[in-house]
C-alpha cells in the first residue's frame, strides 16, 4: 500500500485538470461533481490502506519514505518528489482526504447551478492535491510548493463569486498576507540549510535526515532565528496576530470552501509544520514562549471579536482564529500531541459548524428569494427559530457548538482541556504558566458564549423573518445533510481516540488509554527525550489537573448560560448594554480597528511610495532636476536642441548621474 | 579552419545565411515562407548548438564554440522562433510589411549566437551593439503608430550613451590587462586601478542594457512602444545578452571588491523601486517594464555573488525569464485587435472568452511573481538561495520581500482576466502560429517548475 501513496495527491490533480479542461464541455453538474467528489474519495480510500498498514507496523518502524524522482539537484542542494508516511502525515492525509471527500459531496448540492460550476471543482481537487503535498511531501520545499500552491487556490476560491468586489478584495488581501508569511518561510529554510550547511556540512532538507541530525542544531540566536522565521510564515497561514485579518474577509467566498480552507485544512499547515518540525522548536525556548503567547493572545483576542458579530460567518471566522490560537498555544507549550489532537477535533466540528452555516444560508436564501427579500440571508439578526424548519441541521448544529464549548463527552472537550492543563503544568514557561493558562480559559468562556448566542439567534426564539418566507424555508437536501450528520458523529466521538489519562483511569481504570497520544509518539519523540534530558519537569499532579478541569467545565457553562440568559430569557438586554456602553461595542464590532491601522501603517504608506516612484521620482523629480540642468546645459549650446523629445536627453543624463555616483564610490570609499 | 571547425560554429553560419536569405530573396517569396524560413533557421540552429559538443579550440580568429555558448544559443533560438512565430499575424493585423522584419530578427539572433563564442572583447562588444542596433530597427519597426517611432529613437540615443560607456570600459580593461584576448588575461595588481574603474564604466552601460536603475528609464517607453512581439524578443535576448557579457567577464576578472558596492546598490534599488513602480501601472506593457527593472534586480542579486552557484543562478533564470515573458508579452500580442490591449482592465474576462490565451497570461503572471510550481519559482529559489549561501542575507531579504509585495500587480492581471466580466471586444480567434508560440513558452515554464533536472545539469556544464 506504502508505495502507492502518489496516488493520494495525484488523484484530485487528475480530476482539477479534467474538470479545467473539458469541464465547460461536460456541463452535466453530476458528472463534474462526481469526478470532483470521487477523486478525493479514491485519494481517501488509498490513505485509509496506507493508515491501517502503518497501524499493523511495530511503533518504531512507523516511518517510511517513498521517493519518486529526484527533483532538483545542484551543487550540494538537493531535493526530491518523494513522501513521508508517519502517523503524524497519516492522521493529516485522513483528516484533508476525509473531510475533503465530505466537503467536495456537499458543494455538489451547494453550489447547484451556480455559474462556473466546473471552474469551481476544478480549483477545490487542485486546492486537494496542494494540501496533501503539503502534508505528505518530505522535504523542506515540498511542503512550500503545497504551502504556496494552497494559498493561490484560496486566493481563487475567495474571489469566486468575482461580481461582488468585497470578494475580488479579500482574496487579494489573503494573498498578499499569505505572501509575507511565506517570505517568512522561505527565510526560514534557507537559514537552516544554510546553517547546518556550512556549520555541520549536513546539506538537506529532507524532514527525515533533518530529525536525524537535530542535535546538531545548538540552542542559540540562529535556531530561534530560524524558529521565528517559520512561526512567521504559520501566522500569516494560519491567521494568527498579527497576519489574521484576512481570514474573517475570507468568508466572501462559498461556504463549502469556508469549510473546507478556513477551517479544516489549509489554516492548519501552520500548526502541521511545527509539529514537523518539532525537533527544531523544542531547541528555542525563546520562540516556544513567542508562539505560545501568540497563541493565547489570538484565542482571547479573536473570541472578544466574536461575540458581536452578526454576520453567521463571520462569528465561525473569528473562531476558527481562536481555535488556531488554542492549536499554537499547545505548540508553544511543548505538547504537540495535544495541538494536533484539536487540529483534529476542530476539524470535524468547526467543518460541520460551517456546513451547517452554510445550509441555513443556503435555506434563508431560497426563502428570502421568494419573496424578492434584499435581506442579507447571513445575518443573523434576521434568522431565529429555524429549528423547527430545519431539523437536521439544527440537531448537527448543536452538538458541534457543544464540541467546540467544550461540554464533557464530546469531542472539543479532550482536545481543548488536554491543551489547557499543558498550558498550565507544561515545563517550558514556568513564569508565564498562570497567564497562559488563565488566557486560554478566559476565552474557553467566550467561545461558548459566543457560539451559543449564534445558536440562540439563527436556531430558537421566534423568528425575524417575513410570515411568507418563514412558509418556504426548508431542510437542505441529501448531499447537504448527509456529510453534516457524519461531521456530527464525528464531533461527539471523534475525541474518544484521545481521552485524558486521569479520566480513563476514573472512569475505565486505565483500560481506555489515549491511543492518539500513543500513536503520535514515536513522532515527537525527539522533543519528549530532549525536554527530559534538560531537567524540565511539568507539574504532575492529579487533583490539580481534576480542579481545573472542573474550573474550564464552569467556565463553558457560564458562558452558555450567559448567552441563554441574554438572549433567550431577556433578548432586550444586548441592545441595553450597547446603548450603554457605546464606545465598547463599536470597538468590539469593528475588530478593534486593526484593519484600519494596517491600511494606515502599511497599505497606504506602500501606494504613496508607489505613487511617488512612479508619478512622483520618475516624472518630476528626475525630469524636473534633469529639465533645470538641461535648461542650463541648452543655454550654453544648441547642440542638444535637436532632441526634440525632451525627454531623452532626460534620461542619458539620469545614466551620468549614476557614472558619477560610482566614480564618486571608487574615489572617497 | 577546417570543416570541423565549421561544424563546430554551424548556428551562427546557419543564422546568418538565413538573414542574408530571407532579406535577398524576400521579395519574391510570401511572407508565411519567411516566416517560416526564419523559425526553421532558429529551430536548426538551436538543435545544432544543444546537440553539438563544447569544442577547446576556436574555430576562427575570436570565435569559439564554447560550453556556456552551448547552453545560450538554444535559449536565444527559442526566443526568436517564439517572437517570429508571434509576429506573423501580428503584424499582418499591423499592416508591418515586408522581409525586413523577420530578416532583422534573424540578424539580432546571429548576433546573440556570435556574442557567448566570443574570445575578445572586440568580438564581445561587436556582438552586443549588432544585438543593439537590430533592436533599435525592430523597436521602430511600426510605421502606424507614432509611439514606436519615438521608443525606436529614444533607444537609440540611450544606446548610443550606453555604447560609448562600454566602449570605453573595455578600452580601459586592455589598458589594464595588455591584451583583448578574453582567455588568460588577468589584471595585473599594479593596473587594478584601471582595471576597476573599467569594471565601473562597463557596470554603466550594463545597467542600461539590463535596465538596472538608475538606467531603466528607457524601459516602459520602449516596451510601451515596440511592438508586443519585439518587447517579448528586446525583454528577454538582449538582457540575458547583456547578463552573460557579464558573466564573461567574471569569469576572467574575478569579482572584485570594488564591484561589490555599486552592483549591490543598482541591485537593492532596481529590486525596490522596479516592484514599487509597477505596483501601480496601469498599462500592462508599462507594468511588465517595471517588472523586467525588478526581475534584472534579482538576477543582479545572483551575480554579486560571485559564487559557481550565483553564476548557475543567473543562467537558470535567464532561461526562466525568457520564457516567462514571451509567453506574456505573446498572450498580449496575440490579444491585441486593431489597437494593442493598453490598460490591465482591458483584458477583463479574456479568461473566458480566450481560454488558451487569458491562460497563459495568467500562467505568465504566476510565473513571474514566483508562485510554485512554475518555472518563475524555481529561478527565484535559486537566486536566493545563493545569495545568502554568498553571504548577503540582507539583500536576499530585501530581494524576497519585494518578491512577495510583487505579487500584488501581478495577480491583478489574473484577477482582471478571471474575476471580473468581458467588457473588451471579443478577441479574433488565435492563430495556429501565435497558439504553437504560446504553448512552448508556457509549456517551457512548467516543465522548468516541475522538473527542473535536466536544465540544471546543463547549466552545470555550461559552467565549466
Amino acid at each position: 500500500m506504502f508505495d502507492l501513496v502518489w496516488l493520494i495527491p495525484l488523484c484530485p490533480l487528475i480530476g482539477s485538470v479534467i474538470n479545467g479542461l473539458l469541464g465547460k464541455k461536460i456541463k452535466n453538474e453530476t458528472v463534474i461533481g462526481g469526478i470532483a467528489a470521487g477523486s478525493v474519495f479514491a485519494s481517501f480510500m488509498v490513505a485509509c490502506g496506507i493508515l491501517f498498514q502503518l497501524l499493523s507496523l511495530p511503533g518504531e518502524e512507523r516511518v517510511i519514505q517513498k521517493t519518486i524522482f529526484t527533483w532538483i539537484q545542484s551543487g550540494t542542494f538537493k531535493a526530491d518528489i518523494g513522501f513521508l508516511i508517519d502517523p503524524l502525515s497519516a492522521t493529516m492525509l485522513m483528516i484533508v482526504t476525509g473531510i475533503g471527500f465530505l466537503i467536495h459531496l456537499y458543494s455538489i448540492g451547494y453550489m447547484h447551478g451556480e455559474e462556473g460550476f466546473y471552474r469551481y471543482f476544478c480549483y477545490l481537487n487542485l486546492f486537494t492535491f496542494s494540501m496533501l503535498c503539503l502534508v505528505s511531501g518530505n522535504n523542506l520545499l515540498l511542503m512550500f510548493i503545497g504551502w504556496e500552491g494552497v494559498g493561490l487556490c484560496s486566493y481563487l476560491l475567495i474571489g469566486y463569486y468575482f461580481h461582488k468586489k468585497s470578494a475580488g478584495d479579500a482574496g487579494k488581501k489573503a494573498f498578499v498576507m499569505n505572501r509575507v508569511g511565506d517570505f517568512g518561510f522561505l527565510l526560514g529554510l534557507f537559514t537552516l540549510f544554510y546553517y547546518l550547511g556550512t556549520n555541520h556540512n549536513v546539506w538537506t532538507i529532507n524532514f527525515v535526515e533533518l530529525a536525524k541530525n537535530a542535535d546538531l542544531l545548538v540552542p542559540g540566536a540562529v535556531v530561534t532565528t530560524v524558529c521565528l522565521c517559520f512561526f512567521l510564515g504559520a501566522t500569516g497561514k494560519s491567521a494568527q496576530i498579527p497576519l489574521y485579518t484576512w481570514l474573517p474577509d475570507a468568508m466572501e467566498g462559498p461556504t463549502p470552501v469556508s469549510a473546507l480552507i478556513h477551517a479544516a485544512t489549509m489554516v492548519t499547515a501552520g500548526v502541521y509544520m511545527i509539529a514537523r518540525m518539532n525537533f527544531i522548536f523544542i531547541k528555542s525556548p525563546t520562540a516556544l514562549l513567542v508562539i505560545a503567547c501568540v497563541g493565547a493572545a489570538t484565542a482571547l483576542f479573536a473570541a472578544t471579536i466574536g461575540t458581536a458579530q452578526n454576520d453567521i460567518k463571520r462569528v465561525l471566522a473569528y473562531s476558527t482564529v481562536s481555535q488556531l490560537g488554542y492549536m499554537f498555544l499547545a505548540m508553544g507549550v511543548g505538547a504537540f500531541t495535544a495541538g494536533v489532537f484539536h487540529l483534529m477535533t476542530h476539524a470535524f466540528f468547526k467543518a460541520c459548524l460551517f456546513l451547517g452555516s452554510g445550509s441555513v444560508i443556503h435555506g434563508m436564501h431560497h426563502a428570502l428569494h421568494h419573496e424578492h427579500s434584499e435581506a442579507d440571508p447571513q445575518d443573523m439578526r434576521n434568522m431565529g427559530g429555524l429549528r423547527k424548519k430545519m431539523p437536521v441541521t439544527f440537531w448537527t448544529f448543536l452538538f458541534a457548538t457543544i464540541a467546540i464549548a467544550g461540554i464533557p463527552g464530546l469531542a472539543g472537550f479532550f482536545s481543548k482541556d488536554e491543551i489547557l492543563w499543558q498550558a498550565f503544568a507544561n515545563p517550558h514557561h514556568h513564569a508565564v504558566n498562570y497567564v497562559l493558562w488563565g488566557a486560554g480559559a478566559i476565552a474557553a468562556g467566550l467561545t461558548a458564549f459566543y457560539m451559543f448566542r449564534l445558536v440562540f439567534m439563527t436556531f430558537f426564539g421566534q423568528t425575524r423573518l417575513s410570515e411568507k418566507a418563514f412558509h418556504h424555508l426548508h431542510e437542505s437536501p441529501w448531499v447537504i445533510t448527509v456529510p453534516l450528520v457524519c461531521l456530527a458523529f464525528l464531533s461527539i466521538f471523534g475525541g474518544y481516540v484521545g481521552v485524558p489519562k486521569v479520566l480513563s483511569e476514573f472512569f475505565t481504570g486505565g483500560a481506555f488509554p489515549n491511543y492518539f497520544e500513543h500513536w503520535l509518539e514515536p513522532v515527537f519523540a525527539y522533543s519528549t527525550h530532549y525536554t527530559e534530558a534538560h531537567g524540565a519537569h511539568g507539574l504532575h499532579s492529579v487533583a490539580m489537573e481534576w480542579g481545573l478541569m472542573g474550573v474550564s467545565v464552569l467556565i463553558a457553562c457560564g458562558g452558555i448560560a450567559l448567552a441563554f440568559a441574554l438572549y433567550i430569557v431577556a433578548p432586550g438586554f444586548p441592545e441595553k448594554f450597547t446603548s450603554t456602553f457605546p464606545a465598547l461595542h463599536r470597538a468590539v464590532y469593528n475588530k478593534w480597528y486593526v484593519d484600519e491601522i494596517y491600511d494606515f501603517a502599511f497599505v497606504n504608506p506602500c501606494k504613496a511610495l508607489g505613487n511617488f516612484l512612479w508619478k512622483g521620482f520618475d516624472v518630476l523629480v528626475v525630469d524636473g532636476i534633469v529639465n533645470g540642468v538641461a535648461a542650463v546645459v541648452r543655454g550654453f549650446s544648441g547642440i542638444l536642441r535637436y532632441v526634440q523629445t525632451g525627454f531623452v536627453h532626460n534620461y542619458a543624463f539620469t545614466m551620468v548621474f549614476g557614472v558619477a555616483l560610482i566614480v564618486a564610490v571608487y574615489i572617497f570609499r | 579552419m577546417t570543416i570541423s571547425d565549421l561544424y563546430t560554429i554551424m548556428p551562427i553560419v546557419i543564422t546568418a545565411g538565413a538573414a542574408l536569405f530571407v532579406l535577398l530573396c524576400g521579395p519574391m517569396l510570401l511572407s508565411a515562407s519567411l516566416t517560416a524560413i526564419g523559425v526553421t533557421a532558429s529551430a536548426a540552429a538551436g538543435l545544432w548548438a544543444a546537440l553539438g559538443t563544447p569544442a577547446s579550440t576556436q574555430a576562427v580568429s575570436g570565435l569559439c564554440f564554447t560550453p556556456l555558448a552551448r547552453f545560450l544559443i538554444p535559449v536565444f533560438c527559442f526566443a526568436a522562433a517564439v517572437t517570429l512565430l508571434l509576429s506573423h499575424s501580428y503584424n499582418e493585423r499591423r499592416g508591418i510589411k515586408g522581409e525586413e522584419f523577420p530578416a532583422t530578427v534573424l540578424f539580432a539572433l546571429f548576433a546573440l549566437c556570435v556574442l557567448p563564442c566570443a574570445t575578445n572583447m572586440l568580438i564581445l562588444f561587436l556582438a552586443l551593439e549588432s544585438v543593439s542596433f537590430a533592436f533599435y530597427i525592430l523597436v521602430s519597426m511600426d510605421l502606424n503608430r507614432a509611439e514606436s517611432g519615438e521608443a525606436g529613437l529614444k533607444y537609440l540615443l540611450m544606446g548610443a550613451v550606453a555604447a560609448a560607456f562600454t566602449a570605453f570600459g573595455f578600452a580601459l580593461l586592455f589598458t589594464g590587462s595588455g591584451t583583448l584576448q578574453l582567455s588568460g588575461a588577468l589584471a595585473r595588481p599594479d593596473n587594478r586601478a584601471i582595471i576597476s574603474a573599467g569594471w565601473g564604466v562597463i557596470l554603466v552601460g550594463m545597467a542600461f542594457k539590463l535596465s538596472l536603475v538608475p538606467g531603466h528609464l528607457w524601459t516602459p517607453d520602449v516596451y510601451q512602444g515596440a511592438p508586443a512581439p519585439v518587447s517579448a524578443f528586446l525583454s528577454t535576448s538582449s538582457k540575458v545578452a547583456a547578463a552573460a557579457l557579464l558573466l564573461i567577464l567574471l569569469a576572467l576578472f574575478p569579482p572584485m571588491p570594488e564591484l561589490r558596492v555599486p552592483l549591490a546598490a543598482l541591485s537593492v534599488l532596481s529590486m525596490v523601486l522596479g516592484n514599487l513602480a509597477a505596483l501601480l501601472q496601469q498599462n500592462i506593457k508599462r507594468m511588465l517594464a517595471y517588472s523586467s527593472v525588478a526581475h534584472m534586480g534579482y538576477l543582479s542579486l545572483a551575480l554579486l555573488s560571485g559564487s559557481r552557484d550565483g553564476y548557475a543562478a543567473v543562467l537558470l533564470y535567464g532561461a526562466v525569464y525568457t520564457a516567462m515573458n514571451l509567453a506574456a508579452f505573446g498572450a498580449i500580442s496575440s490579444l491585441s485587435i486593431d489597437e494593442e490591449r493598453e490598460l490591465v482592465t482591458d483584458y477583463a474576462g479574456l479568461g473566458f472568452t480566450a481560454p488558451l490565451r487569458g491562460g497563459v497570461l495568467a500562467l505568465a503572471m504566476i510565473s513571474l511573481a514566483g508562485i510554485p510550481p512554475t518555472a518563475g519559482f524555481i529561478g527565484k529559489f535559486f537566486i536566493f538561495y545563493s545569495a545568502i549561501k554568498g553571504g548577503s542575507i540582507a539583500l536576499a531579504i530585501i530581494g524576497i520581500l519585494s518578491a512577495a509585495a510583487s505579487a500584488y500587480f501581478y495577480l491583478r492581471v489574473v484577477a482582471q482576466l478571471y474575476m471580473h466580466r468581458s467588457q473588451a471586444p471579443a478577441p479574433r480567434a488565435v492563430s495556429l502560429a501565435e497558439g504553437l508560440a504560446l504553448c512552448l513558452a508556457s509549456a517551457m515554464i512548467l516543465v522548468i517548475g516541475v522538473y527542473p533536472g535536466p536544465l540544471l545539469k546543463a547549466i552545470d556544464t555550461a559552467l565549466q
